[in-house]
């Protein structure tokens, strides 16, 4: 029997040219993708982000505030930072002018100009981390992990700004790159990528380990010697070199949304996270009770008259917070005691020593309140009453 | 300006006079660490009445290791060479490696060999020229100026600084970081 094979026809130049098919940037960089870890990132998978409100939605203080003067949290976990020999002013705001994607941006808009910057005065914006956030970046060990930086930023002025990885554990190390803003008045997209530092590790607890800053303007105290962008000792010279002086005109404008700090050399798309998670995730560190546009609201908190006049209140933190927080409020005559059957305006409001992280205890002092009633505690007809509790850094 | 609170059960708090902000006595607590601040720098200017005394003790602590830390960094930058002067080569005599029988003691003897273990550095010049151009005829050549070379004005000051926090350290520093 004669058995017939029929081979297929193949045509070579079709495979070659199959070759040359272009894989696409993303596929490039899969290929290029040095470690496992890098292409976990490339894909997306897990989450990445380090950083809390990088698409700058919470802003638990309010979302305007003018003439900043000093070293002070408007947007969540971001610290606008003016030292003591900056004179310089600004207003800072929640802006809905953001890139596609995002809704709100955090916009610095200078209102009082400050042209001949003093040798140490420094202008930024921080973001602190604890140190056990980030064990996984292997900070100090041998195999310590690239970061990389990406966010859109917008500016009226162009020119080159400084980016800041500093640890604060270890006598401040620090590394900083620039970034160019090309075209004025415009959101461009930047990605920037540290290298790993086998020196320093960040201790594993709740302290300020680290930070990173976005640089404003630096007085002849942070410039001098080349910028500083490989891991090193603290060199101030090389801090803030070549940094545009974005208070050096007046009305001047700077923009940022959409701040992503991630393990690898891959800036990957920004990791978008609900409103409901970001807010818990910076209740670790500020928790504020403001009145949400009612009068006479009461207060998450019950107690009782301790002593004659003074109610002692318990709160519970929506989370663990970083610290046992400080207590701040906007006056002492805004609450009132409701309880025996009477409503009592408030005189006095202290925080109680026997506060701790995951609770407080607030005293209201308010004139006759009766001994060993239960008392809740609300507003009074005001309306930018607040009581916060602070453990930031 | 800070003051104590002490409550009805006898826990205390810091305030701070004239605002509505109350701190926990937490070193985690970052207005803690400003208070501690403010009291290194200020003193009891800073305090309604007498500083507690554990924060008074939390201040010394942390101005201790402050200073600890600067008398580190600064007796570090002195031990580097002074640029102006260079550093001189130092040679010492070393174990080389080899040995040689030795038939009086009918031992080994290691034999010892000169070995270069600091290079010499010369000195950095000490005087640099520079051009200096009119401001009043741009059209005019500039004229030479004989100025000290720059790295040396630096690490002279660097120096001076340096110095400066090493005679301002206190002795019970200074015995902590020998010890």
């Amino acid at each position: 029997m004669a058995l017939k094979f029929i081979k297929p026809e193949i045509n070579f130049r079709e495979k070659l040219a199959e070759l040359d098919k272009p894989s696409g940037i993303a596929g490039e960089a899969m290929l290029r993708a040095e470690t496992p870890q890098e292409q976990f990132n490339l894909i997306g998978a897990g989450r990445h982000r380090i950083n809390h409100n990088g698409a700058m939605n919470i802003w638990q203080r309010g979302t305007s505030f003018s003439s900043v003067s000093a070293p002070a949290y408007h947007t969540d976990r971001h610290q606008t930072y003016v030292s003591n020999t900056a004179t310089g002013r600004s207003t800072i705001s929640r802006s809905t002018d953001a890139p596609s994607g995002f809704g709100y941006s955090y916009k610095l808009e200078v209102t009082t100009s400050d042209t001949s910057l003093a040798a140490g005065a420094e202008y930024g914006l921080y973001h602190y981390f604890e140190g056990q956030d980030l064990q996984g970046i292997k900070k100090g060990m041998p195999d310590a992990l690239p970061l990389t930086f990406s966010f859109w930023v917008k500016s009226s002025l162009t020119g080159k700004f400084v980016v800041e990885l500093m640890d604060n554990d270890n006598s401040n190390r620090h590394c900083n790159r620039p970034y160019y803003i090309n075209s004025a008045n415009t959101w461009e997209y930047k990605t920037i990528t540290f290298p790993s530092d086998t020196t320093g590790v960040l201790a594993n607890d709740n302290g300020n380990s680290f930070h990173f800053n976005f640089w404003h303007g630096g007085g002849s105290g942070f410039s001098g010697s080349s910028l500083q962008e490989n891991w090193g000792a603290l060199n101030q010279a090389g801090r803030a070199d070549g940094q545009v002086n974005v208070y050096g005109t007046n009305g001047a404008t700077w923009q940022v949304t959409g701040v992503q700090l991630e393990v690898g050399k891959v800036a990957t798309p920004f990791e978008h996270r609900s409103y409901g998670e970001e807010l818990h995730l910076c209740q670790r560190y500020l928790y504020y009770v403001g009145l949400q546009g009612v009068n006479y609201k009461y207060m998450p908190c019950a107690g009782t008259i301790y002593t004659t006049n003074n109610a002692y209140t318990m709160w519970k933190y929506p989370r663990t917070m970083r610290a046992v927080p400080a207590l701040n409020y906007s006056d002492a005559t805004d609450f009132q005691t409701v309880s025996g059957g009477a409503v009592r305006n408030t005189t006095a409001i202290t925080l109680s020593g026997s506060s701790f992280t995951d609770s407080a205890v607030v005293i209201f002092v308010a004139s006759g309140a009766d001994q060993g009633h239960g008392v809740l505690i609300r507003s009074d007809e005001n309306t930018d009453v607040f009581i916060s509790f602070d453990a930031e850094f | 300006m800070y003051s104590t609170y002490t409550d009805d059960l006898g826990d205390k708090v810091i305030h701070v006079t004239g605002s509505n902000l109350y701190i926990p006595l937490d070193s985690n607590n970052g207005y803690y660490q400003k208070i501690l601040d403010d009291i290194i720098e200020q003193g009891a200017d800073c305090f309604e009445g007498d500083i507690p005394e554990d924060l008074q003790e939390a201040a010394d602590a942390k101005r201790f290791t402050q200073q600890l830390k600067a008398y580190t960094t600064a007796t570090a930058r002195l031990t580097q060479y002074v640029l102006s002067v260079g550093r001189a080569e130092v040679i010492e005599s070393q174990p080389s490696g080899e040995t040689v029988y030795n038939e009086e003691t009918m031992q080994n003897d290691v034999v010892m060999a000169d070995f270069v273990t600091v290079t010499a550095i010369d000195p950095v010049d000490a005087t640099v020229t520079r051009l200096v151009y009119s401001e009043e005829d741009i059209d005019a050549d500039p004229t030479e100026e004989e100025i000290e070379n720059p790295l040396i004005t630096k690490d002279n000051a660097e120096r001076a600084a340096a110095q400066a926090i090493v005679d301002a350290t206190p002795q019970p520093v200074i015995d902590e970081y020998n010890s």
